[in-house]
């Protein structure tokens, strides 16, 4: 049973809010960027370092028992946060976009081949699209690129039609980190397994922020990272099904991937370890099984709800903006957390710089979806992004903030 | 605020100068910020040997843009050895290292893109010109 959700209360457990930027209390609205970390976590890094610090597998010793004690037991506290039946589906890796190259190395470069063709969006990321230009450049298969709705959201039709028998993986968000848009990942994946293709899921903007469970959504892969959910940066996950990480390759050869080496040839561990060569980033891996503890503890459901209530509250505060276009839909129940706008009289870096002279922090730029950008006819908007820790006050703020910089940038007055 | 967004660097960000197309362009160079997509294309004209006109196109911030306009103000009528010493003079001036034998006075306007040092952050955006017109000068064998 999940504690009552307290916004006060959860703050308290973040050091770094205390800080004030620029003579001002931090107003942090930069999470789809990367979260902060809650003591929880930051005392778990220290207390592993002070107490438990050893190489994993294979020792002997307390402590390298104790390490690798700590580190599994992080592997199936990820494992149960997404529904998976065996955490030995759960892969380390040092993000998203490891887990999305992985896929692409050891799975598609192997499954995929002259035409053929993988489904991807417009809201993609770059890494779950330059990875995929590669893998269709080098095997001639088709990169297939579903356009957006005029409200952004995914464009179903062109979808439907997309997917055909040719189409061997359809790799796509669940939620963008450009628009905030939440995709049908059940319905998608659905279509992609009637036609027998794979589909890879990017959750670096959904796990954070709302339940996903890999067994529910029947996704073939899942991929994202620890730093955008309390947990430290370098960690990430690939979650696939069992069946399908059997038949894979390595993707990178060394240390702990191996069963047995001769001089002239190996063979492979078993899952997960056959996909982690080399020692493991051991202190973030045990700091993410520390931030699903807090996250779990708070309840996914509670968090997607604050978030919601946040969205709307600051959708309903940007009205009052004529000058402003804010990109994505209005339906908050299939957005995520995520506030782009623009203006065409004052560039973001200048709003974003702005806004930081009052202490609040958010994203300025592509947002690394620069065909996405283009596809709105512009290069960059300001984005806030919401978490666990944002307050009704914060996006008052930032709604003021923002009109100061309005009035600055057409009149030249503060 | 006001310390970053200088009232002729507002003026230059609201109203650029140099935006015309030119006749004929003797030499072309460009610059992106591949970190927020930033952008500025500068073409030049020469006569006897002299930048006499120049159009530059900057999409992005009011530093970008107004940096390229006060550039392009500096550079009109130089050789582009001048205009070279200006624009190294200009570089090290934002990088905080101004040598004794380059005055700071021959920057003219441009000087007044030093208050952008106060936001380190913000220094590459008064700089993207200066790649784009080394990218021009850069085939001119000067």
């Amino acid at each position: 049973m999940s504690k009552v959700f307290d916004v006060n209360k959860i703050r308290q457990d973040f050091p770094i809010l205390d800080r004030t930027i620029n003579g001002n209390n931090l107003a942090y609205l930069d999470n789809a960027s990367s979260s902060q970390k809650p003591r929880d976590v930051i005392q778990c890094l220290v207390d592993y370092y002070e107490n438990y610090n050893s190489n994993v597998h294979r020792g002997v010793h307390t402590l390298s028992m104790e390490a690798t004690d700590l580190y599994e037991s992080a592997r199936g506290k990820v494992s149960n946060f997404l529904g998976a039946t065996d955490p030995n589906t759960v892969v380390w890796t040092r993000g998203a976009t490891e887990a999305i190259n992985l896929v692409a190395f050891s799975w598609g470069f192997k499954n995929i081949g002259a035409g053929d063709a993988i489904v991807v969006s417009q809201m993609e990321h770059h890494s779950n699209l330059v990875t995929w230009q590669l893998v269709a450049t080098r095997q001639k298969a088709e990169l297939r690129v579903v356009p957006l709705t005029e409200n952004q959201t995914l464009d179903m039709e062109s979808l439907a039609d997309s997917i055909d028998e040719k189409v061997k993986l359809v790799s796509i968000c669940h939620a963008s980190n450009s628009v905030g848009s939440i995709n049908p990942v059940k319905e998608i994946a659905r279509k992609a397994h009637e036609v027998g293709a794979k589909i890879l899921i990017d959750g670096a903007q959904s796990v954070p922020h709302m339940p996903v469970n890999v067994i529910d959504l029947d996704c073939d892969f899942l991929a994202f990272s620890g730093h955008k959910m309390l947990a430290p940066m370098g960690i990430g996950v690939l979650y696939a099904k069992q069946e399908i990480l059997e038949s894979m390759e390595p993707f990178m050869r060394g240390g702990d991937m191996v069963l047995e080496v001769w001089n002239d040839k190996a063979t492979w561990n078993s899952i997960p370890n056959k996909f982690e060569a080399g020692t493991p980033n051991v202190a973030d891996a045990i700091g993410l099984g520390a931030a699903i503890d807090y996250l779990t503890e708070i309840g996914m459901d509670n968090i997607r709800a604050h978030e919601i209530e946040l969205t709307d509250y600051a959708l309903q505060k940007f009205n009052q903006f004529e000058e402003l276009d804010v990109y994505g839909p209005t339906d908050t129940s299939i957005r995520g957390g995520i506030l782009p706008f623009h203006s065409e009289y004052v560039h973001p870096h200048d709003i974003g710089t702005i806004l930081d002279q009052e202490g609040i922090a958010i994203r300025t730029g592509h947002h690394c979806t620069m065909p996405l950008m283009r596809s709105l006819g512009i290069s960059a908007t300001a984005r806030a992004s919401f978490y666990i820790y944002n307050t009704f006050d914060e996006i008052d703020r930032l709604v003021d903030a923002i009109e100061h910089t309005l009035r600055y940038f057409s009149t030249g007055k503060k | 605020m006001h310390e970053l967004y200088h009232k002729e660097i507002l003026k230059h960000a609201k109203t650029p100068e140099f935006t015309s197309q030119l006749k004929t362009i003797d030499s072309s160079g460009y610059a992106i910020n591949q970190f927020c997509g930033d952008e500025v294309r500068v073409n030049l004209s020469f006569r006897d040997g002299i930048i006499n006109d120049i159009h530059i196109d900057s999409k992005g911030c009011s530093i970008n843009i107004a940096s390229s306009s006060l550039m392009a103000v500096e550079i009109k009528d130089l050789d582009p050895n001048k205009g070279t010493l200006l624009i190294d003079t200009y570089k090290s001036l934002m990088n905080s290292k101004i040598p004794d034998h380059q005055p700071k006075r021959i920057l003219g306007s441009l000087a007044v893109m030093e208050s952008v040092k106060e936001f380190p952050i913000r220094i590459k955006c008064a700089l993207l010109c200066t790649q784009a017109f080394e990218d021009a000068v850069s085939g001119l064998h000067i």
